[in-house]
């Protein structure tokens, strides 16, 4: 009895949060204040799928529960961004009879990182990605290893793993792993390179011997073709694999035979759709189909976007502060388009989680990239100006290129007429639609001549 | 004239951006005129201490410290008698605890330290994070920097630091830090050197001036460094800087 009132009450809640489009874990977490078994007395849907991981979590999920909806099936989904247990626990109210049993065939979950040991024991997953562990938020999370201990803590043999074979660290979780493992990754490309363009990377050494490994190429930061010569420890070719990739056409095509458009034109976007793809197949679904509805997708520019204003391209890539990673991969896409242009980095704040304005993360960023002639400006904007430009001081940029503003406003008169190309813009996720705004609106700014030029 | 960095353990010992440390200050050698050279090394290589005019360790995973002690400790005798001739050190992070008797980590395993120091860092069950404020005696300004650790160095008494904010070398301490000779050891991770463009400079100075004491200092260019820090300052630290 007392599992139904807390499931009908769960529900009310949770129909009035949507209402007012708040209270995404409120419901779960009064729910089960009101009855504390209700984890064990709901009846989850028979295939349940966890993503986990440091960046591309909410992506895969999104995808791959858009695929299963298209074709037919109805999917549990937490999508309303928050990925705790409770909130966890909210979305599945919505879907819930009173009887306990989730209206549905999946469940779709992304789940924190941090969260995996709480939120994995309750939802049980037959299916886990993790889709990577890199350097992030280094004031909340420690370091990588502290979050690989978490992870490891949550997963057990029952547990299918889906990763990313192309990345060495993410081995470190099937090392003693009795379950089965299926994995995907991307074939040797026009895009690979041989000589490693980053410094400050998680693991290079063999994580089995601890020999520094040697790389056939690279796609990017530790991500390639991997070997260890001391005790053979080296990259498991895919049943997965994009062999032929190309931007200009925005094309992947997997295992020779599966083409499909991708929904932005970024390295992480080829991993996050190859996975959600893997998945999906795992789930038996007709891989034509997959392709199918995944080129359908719209293009993603929450993560990066591409317009043109008053003749110029614009390309905004949105990164996340405190995360080398992301920026890295916006620093190894501007070093694949060698056109003239002009370079825009700036945040709001660092962090709106803590107060901290940790700042060593800009030295694990391998700015040095934008050393190169056909960068013409590099225009620093917001609170941490002048430590992005003495960042880029000493990437080895040279002085006369590097700007600085406090504002986003202040810098737009400068950007719009004194400088030239193509505009890269490289922002945290906090700036890019007050960016977007500015760059979009007339000139509003033409009287102000606050630009501070150094 | 020319001088010679060596970046031990560059691509262990890299958690929070300490290359930063590195890049500073050769880019500041440079603008004097001198000729400098970074030897990166790491486990595997050997090491040639009498080569070397400035040695810098930074901040690593746990794991990646014991893999670069179990190097360094074959060069214990090395070490030992390098710090004494007063061949500089900056040694940023969990490094410091390398330089002492031991470490004990969270299980109470010992790990031999290269004992240049009395100290022994023990490894606690939670990690300390905080932003640090720190006032070192032979500088004008305080040091600004950023801590995030999990282990406590309880029994230093030479410290380098008084503590004005932040954990120091475990909580609510007063001192941090280690200075002795031409060794500067601090739990503050990252690009302390940038970040403070006081101690950047006074690093710089010391380093040329103990190979030629009659060198004529130009004058130094760091007015985007001093430009962060004072910002930086007035964000954080507005009391202070009314005290």
């Amino acid at each position: 009895m007392r599992a139904k009132l807390a499931i009908i009450v769960g529900k009310l809640l949770k129909w009035c949060g949507d209402l007012i489009g708040r209270g995404s874990i409120t419901p779960g977490t009064i729910a089960i204040k009101l009855y504390p078994h209700l984890w064990e007395y709901l009846k989850l849907p028979k295939t349940v799928i966890a993503v986990t991981g440091s960046s591309g979590k909410g992506s895969v999920t999104s995808m791959i529960t858009k695929v299963l909806r298209d074709s037919g099936y109805q999917v549990v989904y937490n999508d309303k961004g928050s990925n705790l247990t409770d909130a966890v626990l909210t979305s599945l109210l919505g879907e819930c009879k009173l009887n306990g049993k989730i209206k549905g065939e999946y469940l779709v979950c992304e789940v924190d990182e941090r969260y995996t040991k709480y939120v994995f024991p309750k939802i049980k997953p037959n299916y886990v990605v993790i889709t990577n562990l890199t350097r992030d938020q280094p004031p909340r999370q420690g370091h990588f290893d502290l979050v690989f201990e978490e992870i490891k803590k949550a997963i057990d043999d029952s547990m299918h793993l889906i990763l990313n074979s192309d990345d060495p660290y993410l081995y470190k979780f099937t090392f003693d792993h009795k379950g089965p493992i299926t994995y995907y990754g991307i074939h040797k490309n026009q895009y690979s390179y041989t000589k490693s363009k980053f410094e400050n990377l998680n693991l290079i050494y063999c994580p089995k011997c601890h020999k520094k490994m040697t790389y056939h190429y690279y796609h990017f930061e530790n991500i390639g073709d991997f070997e260890c010569e001391k005790c053979h420890f080296k990259r498991i070719k895919p049943q997965y694999e994009v062999t032929k990739l190309d931007y200009q056409t925005s094309l992947m095509t997997i295992n020779h035979e599966y083409q499909l458009h991708m929904p932005s034109n970024i390295l992480y976007c080829v991993y996050n759709t190859l996975a959600s793809f893997t998945v999906l197949s795992l789930l038996g679904l007709e891989p034509k189909q997959i392709c199918e509805y995944i080129s359908k997708m719209s293009y993603n520019t929450k993560i990066y976007d591409e317009y043109t204003s008053n003749g110029r391209q614009v390309v905004v890539l949105n990164n996340k502060n405190e995360n080398s990673t992301t920026f890295n991969q916006s620093l190894l896409y501007v070093d694949q388009h060698k056109e003239p242009k002009t370079i825009v980095i700036g945040w709001k704040e660092i962090s709106r989680r803590y107060h901290y304005d940790d700042l060593s993360w800009l030295y694990d960023i391998d700015f040095e990239i934008l050393k190169d002639d056909s960068v013409d400006k590099i225009l620093c904007v917001g609170i941490h100006r002048f430590d992005i430009a003495t960042r880029m001081k000493y990437a080895g940029i040279e002085d006369k290129k590097i700007l600085v503003f406090e504002t986003l406003e202040e810098m737009m008169i400068t950007l719009k007429e004194k400088t030239k190309g193509s505009i890269y813009a490289i922002l945290n996720f906090d700036y890019v639609e007050p960016f977007n705004t500015l760059m979009n609106t007339g000139d509003k700014n033409e009287n102000n001549d606050r630009t501070s030029l150094l | 004239m020319k001088i010679t960095i060596a970046h031990l353990y560059y691509d262990l010992l890299n958690l929070y951006g300490e290359s930063g440390n590195v890049k500073a200050l050769k880019r500041q050698l440079e603008d004097q005129g001198i000729d400098v050279t970074i030897k990166f090394v790491t486990v595997g290589d050997e090491l040639k201490f009498e080569d070397y005019d400035f040695v810098y360790l930074g901040m690593g995973t746990e794991e990646n410290q014991h893999l670069a002690l179990k190097h360094l400790i074959t060069y214990k005798k090395e070490v030992k008698n390098a710090i004494e001739k007063g061949i500089f050190f900056l040694v940023t992070g969990n490094s410091i605890e390398l330089f002492g008797k031991a470490i004990l980590d969270k299980n109470r395993k010992k790990r031999k330290g290269l004992g240049c120091f009395k100290y022994t860092a023990k490894e606690e069950n939670f990690r300390m994070v905080d932003e640090a404020l720190m006032q070192a005696d032979f500088l004008e300004k305080p040091i600004l920097g950023f801590q995030n650790q999990s282990s406590v160095i309880r029994d230093n008494q030479k410290t380098m630091f008084r503590v004005i904010k932040g954990i120091g070398a475990y909580p609510k301490s007063e001192g941090e830090g280690i200075h002795y000779r031409n060794f500067y050891g601090t739990y503050l991770i990252g690009p302390i050197l940038v970040r403070n463009p006081e101690f950047l400079k006074y690093m710089t100075k010391e380093l040329i001036l103990s190979k030629n004491p009659k060198f004529k200092m130009k004058k130094f260019k760091l007015e985007l460094e001093t430009n962060a820090y004072d910002n930086f300052m007035k964000m954080h630290y507005q009391h202070v800087i009314n005290k």
